[in-house]
């Protein structure tokens, strides 16, 4: 692990990675293998004193790769300003945020991550340095958004950010009794500039398979706040992580994820009203529960989300009813709406239903049951998450992202001595390999 | 690249004819297809085996492999196979045979061809395999040793003493490349019902070869570095192994059905 100091520093570092290649890391948030290279280099972007330049005037900030959206949003939001597109964690960096092409709880409206980057800068091994954007090298630009790092080091970005008014939001929950009645709420909460997102009790089956909690949440304008919060409407506290100790074997047991979820049930049940909360904690949950996969132990947790298009509900029910029969239901599963594609390539977001299911990584059966899934997305016309996979059967891949063979092309005039490289590519051949005589 | 939840989807096994290497194999790379190495001597044997492994979208490829290999060619051969795949997952290294002890105590060449099948080829192969594997970073070597390594025997002299020394030499490589991303897992069979055990009478704690490769599996998964099959062998050994040389070989001598005498595999 090396944490290349100034521009000069990362060009030797491209010059000659080594045989077994580089890939950068910014959070290290990723659940899966995309920011790790076995054998090789893995080039930390995080540095000491990062730019985080807001200009006012054009209402864009050009940021380090190496920044957390944490950080940026401590510099942004008390000043009045947002980005667009949030993901679920600020706890992963600007870079990654790219090379995933993140989304957030406003996808069918806001789009993914790509939508507020108007530029960026990038280091590549074939071609040295680039500024490239939805205008300059295009095919460079969305090679690269959703590339999972494997065209060149994102080094910085300029993106597009919004006024905001308050640092607050008015959040709604709404129980519902079955996954059709879940996706109907989902579909009516989309309109305007909504969040909407609902959580499901993988534990129900038979008739209330599917039922959960759909919340709804918009930006809160001065008139929503009480009177007290309304002499400081942009106030940030720093979210406070909950202190998760890390465990050796996984506490996350079935009893203690029943009650968990018949818990967030009930609590739903008894306040159905709108509330006014703090941004950061209805859009990024998952900051309070930042050392969440401690509780899963040391093999840790298998994350697997998918989307697939309207009309496939049918996925939906197999990937919640397959792992409670086979004796592995998933402790969390999320469930939003997707709108319009992105011309990444190896962007995830699609039209449909994406649903997100945790997992403890050592369930016996879990392996098979992920498998049958992997072919019904894919027949469907869906895909996994790649940023987040840790297990996909490889000869699906094409089949899920019909983009792959474009993107092969771009990747290989950017990088033509395959110099990025990570164990997600390898696993999943992503670049294609060069045939071994 | 091993996968988050343990499978692998590149398996070299020198040796590649072996019963417990191939249901090893199996058990690896089980659902997944992926990509098998199969490294022996040319033969029909390892014409048939890599025909009977080939399904499930599952890619066999054969490469010549013989005990007697330069250290120099063993190496040449685990990149040729690293080649094939996405880096090599896993290293099973299965290369051995029992022979008739009462034939080799009158054939010092036999003797020799034994030691250099059972010590020094599969101790080259695995330190040539381990080097592979560092380089990448990541991978585990298997190898079979057999309960016999433990308290070697006249009966199965030179089988024994040969496990005794590439035993104590994989779990030294073990700790000189616990560093570099590589384990070296030595397993501990006692006798197992194979091709070459065929007519043999079960001794206690005899086990199948499919035994062996489930246990093998849950080394790899946990983070075990001896694995004895059946588990209980660790502690009979461990009994064995304390008693004094005249006892244990009147032992031996009076019961022909002693645990752990031997270890007939290929």
């Amino acid at each position: 692990m090396v944490r290349p100091d100034g521009e000069s520093a990362w060009e030797r570092l491209l010059a000659a990675p080594g045989p077994r290649g580089l890939i950068a890391r910014g959070a290290g948030s990723g659940y899966g293998d995309c920011a790790q290279d076995a054998g090789g280099i893995v080039a930390l972007t995080d540095c000491p004193h990062p730019t985080i330049d807001i200009d006012v005037g054009e209402g864009t900030v050009t940021v380090d790769a190496g920044v957390r959206l944490r950080d940026l949003m401590q510099r942004l939001v008390p000043s009045g300003w947002t980005l667009p597109v949030l993901p679920g964690t600020t706890e992963v960096s600007v870079g990654g945020a790219i090379a995933a092409d993140v989304h957030g709880k406003n996808h069918p409206t806001a789009g993914a991550f790509s939508a507020c980057v108007e530029q960026l800068r990038l280091l590549t091994p074939g071609l040295g340095p680039l500024e490239v954007s939805p205008q300059e090298e295009p095919d460079v630009f969305w090679a690269t958004v959703g590339g999972l790092g494997l065209t060149g080091v994102i080094r910085s970005a300029r993106l597009r950010a919004r006024r905001l008014q308050t640092a607050w939001m008015v959040s709604t929950d709404r129980v519902a009794a079955n996954l059709s009645s879940v996706l109907q709420l989902l579909a009516e909460g989309r309109s305007g500039d909504h969040h909407v997102v609902a959580w499901l009790d993988a534990h129900r089956g038979g008739t209330s398979l599917g039922a959960g909690v759909v919340t709804t949440a918009r930006e809160a304008a001065i008139a929503d706040l009480p009177a007290r919060r309304r002499t400081d409407p942009l106030s940030y506290p720093p979210q406070r992580a909950l202190p998760i100790p890390a465990f050796g074997r996984s506490v996350v047991r079935p009893a203690a994820v029943v009650v968990a979820n018949r818990a967030k049930w009930v609590l739903a049940h008894a306040h159905p009203r709108s509330r006014v909360m703090p941004l950061a904690s209805v859009l990024h949950p998952l900051d309070a529960i930042r050392a969440m996969p401690g509780l899963y132990g040391r093999r840790g947790l298998v994350q697997y989300q998918f989307v697939v298009p309207a009309g496939s509900e049918s996925v939906l029910e197999n990937a919640l009813s397959l792992p409670r029969r086979a004796g592995c239901p998933p402790a969390l599963a999320v469930l939003k709406m997707l709108g319009g594609a992105d011309p990444a390539p190896l962007s995830f977001p699609q039209p449909g239903w994406t649903m997100a299911l945790d997992f403890p990584a050592g369930a016996p059966g879990l392996a098979a049951v992920l498998d049958v899934l992997d072919e019904q997305v894919a027949a469907a016309g869906g895909r996994v998450y790649l940023v987040k996979d840790s297990r996909l059967r490889p000869d699906l891949l094409e089949a899920m992202y019909p983009g792959l063979r474009r993107w092969r092309v771009v990747r290989d005039v950017v990088d033509p001595d395959h110099l990025m490289n990570s164990d997600l590519n390898r696993r999943l051949n992503l670049a294609g390999r060069r045939e071994a005589s | 690249m091993k996968d988050g939840v343990g499978r692998m989807q590149t398996v070299l096994v020198v040796g590649g004819t072996s019963d417990i290497g191939l249901a090893t194999a199996e058990a690896l790379l089980a659902g997944v297809g992926g990509t098998l190495i199969l490294a022996g001597r040319e033969s029909d044997a390892l014409t048939d085996a890599a025909a009977r492994m080939a399904r499930d979208r599952r890619t066999v490829r054969t490469l010549s492999y013989d005990a007697a290999y330069s250290a120099e060619a063993v190496g040449a051969m685990v990149r040729r196979a690293a080649a094939y795949g996405s880096d090599l997952d896993a290293v099973l290294i299965c290369v051995g045979s029992l022979g008739e002890q009462a034939r080799l105590d009158d054939d010092p060449v036999a003797a020799e061809e034994s030691l250099r099948a059972n010590m020094l080829g599969p101790a080259t192969a695995t330190h040539a395999a381990a080097l592979v594997l560092a380089e990448q970073g990541h991978g585990v070597v298997v190898v079979l040793s057999s309960v016999a390594a433990l308290r070697p025997r006249r009966e199965i002299l030179a089988y024994s003493a040969a496990k005794a020394g590439l035993d104590a030499y994989a779990r030294g490589l073990a700790e000189v490349f616990a560093a570099s991303g590589v384990r070296v897992i030595v397993v501990r069979p006692g006798q197992v019902r194979t091709k070459m055990t065929a007519g043999l009478p079960d001794v206690p704690f005899t086990v199948d070869a499919s035994h062996v490769a489930s246990a093998i599996r849950q080394g790899v998964l946990s983070s075990a570095q001896v694995v004895y099959v059946p588990a209980v062998l660790r502690f009979v050994m461990m009994a064995l192994r304390a008693l004094p040389g005249p006892v244990f070989r009147r032992m031996m001598a009076n019961n022909k059905r002693a645990p752990a005498t031997s270890d007939s595999r290929r």
